[in-house]
């Protein structure tokens, strides 16, 4: 798992507003981590928590074991296929999913390279 | 003179973690998270496990909905909610399918000793079994015999290597105590 600079920021959001919504995408991020590790290829990855976005981004949303009702949230990452990993890019709630997408996808296109004419 | 070269700064390095708890650890996150997180991996520590199960056995949901009989939408919900929501039917569907042996325990841990006399209770049993089916059949007796060497060896490997793990105790004392002279006896 590397974390990309978006996260910082919005990290310390979350660290001081909304810990729990962190904590239950994080618990998240954990099962898919142990889903890949038996997976020969990410694209195979599949659950209930997981969400198809374009560019090949996944959001992972809150939803799962948490014993109160939890915010709207999503983690974006990013799996790099080829050198197997996980880029945790920002995580952001439904209010701030657009930018948050648009954000996820520069990252995206900043890891792709140069292209050469 | 030379002028100081002029350096641009350096990109810092990614900042790459294996795990979840150490990604927590690493960034530096609040104790609130470290709490949640804790709480839910405390709730869900026998869900994981059955899907850990399903997985491995390389089943799909659907396969355990069909014991289960309901849709794998359900089964779905049953692996990503808590453990207090599961109840032995469900369990004893995930043994079956994967074909695998689930145990489960409740109350107080065993503590180490405990736990070692249990298991060498329940290693008695299970060699006085294998004794009493060695006198039905000449051929099993054989190999009951050679199982038996093989399983003393190695249970006699396990104890001596944990043995002489163990810290070096102080030099047992030794106390002679002398006896009273025998009396002579003459011949």
């Amino acid at each position: 798992m590397q974390i990309a600079p978006d996260f910082e920021r919005a990290k310390r959001y979350y660290d001081k507003k909304r810990p729990a919504e962190l904590a239950a995408v994080l618990r998240n991020l954990a099962r898919l981590l142990e889903q890949l590790n038996s997976l020969p290829h990410c694209r195979a990855a599949h659950a209930g928590f997981l969400h198809h976005e374009p560019a090949g981004i996944w959001a992972l949303d809150q939803k799962g074991p948490s014993r109160t009702k939890l915010q709207e949230t999503r983690l974006y990452v990013f799996p790099a296929e080829e050198n197997r990993v996980l880029h945790i890019i920002t995580v952001g709630n439904k209010n701030s999913q657009a930018a948050d997408l648009r954000c996820a996808l520069d990252f995206v296109r900043s890891l792709e390279p140069p292209h050469q004419p | 003179m030379s002028t100081p070269r002029h350096r641009p700064p350096s990109k810092p390095a990614p900042r790459t973690y294996a795990s979840v708890e150490e990604l927590i650890k690493g960034e530096g996150l609040g104790d609130k998270i470290q709490q949640a997180y804790a709480q839910m991996a405390q709730d869900t520590c026998v869900t994981d496990g059955l899907t850990r199960l399903r997985r491995r056995a390389k089943l799909t949901q659907a396969d355990v909905a069909k014991r289960l009989g309901v849709t794998q939408a359900a089964v779905s919900k049953i692996e990503s909610g808590r453990d207090e929501t599961l109840t032995l039917a469900i369990i004893s569907a995930y043994a079956s399918t994967s074909r695998q042996r689930i145990n489960l325990s409740f109350g107080r841990p065993l503590t180490h000793v405990e736990a070692v006399k249990q298991h060498a209770l329940g290693l008695r049993h299970h060699l006085e079994a294998l004794t009493s089916l060695a006198h039905k059949d000449e051929t099993i007796a054989r190999d009951i015999a050679g199982f038996f060497h093989e399983a003393s060896r190695n249970i006699d490997q396990i104890v001596n290597h944990c043995r002489e793990r163990l810290p070096k105790s102080p030099k047992m004392e030794v106390r002679m105590q002398t006896l009273a002279p025998a009396p002579v006896v003459s011949r």
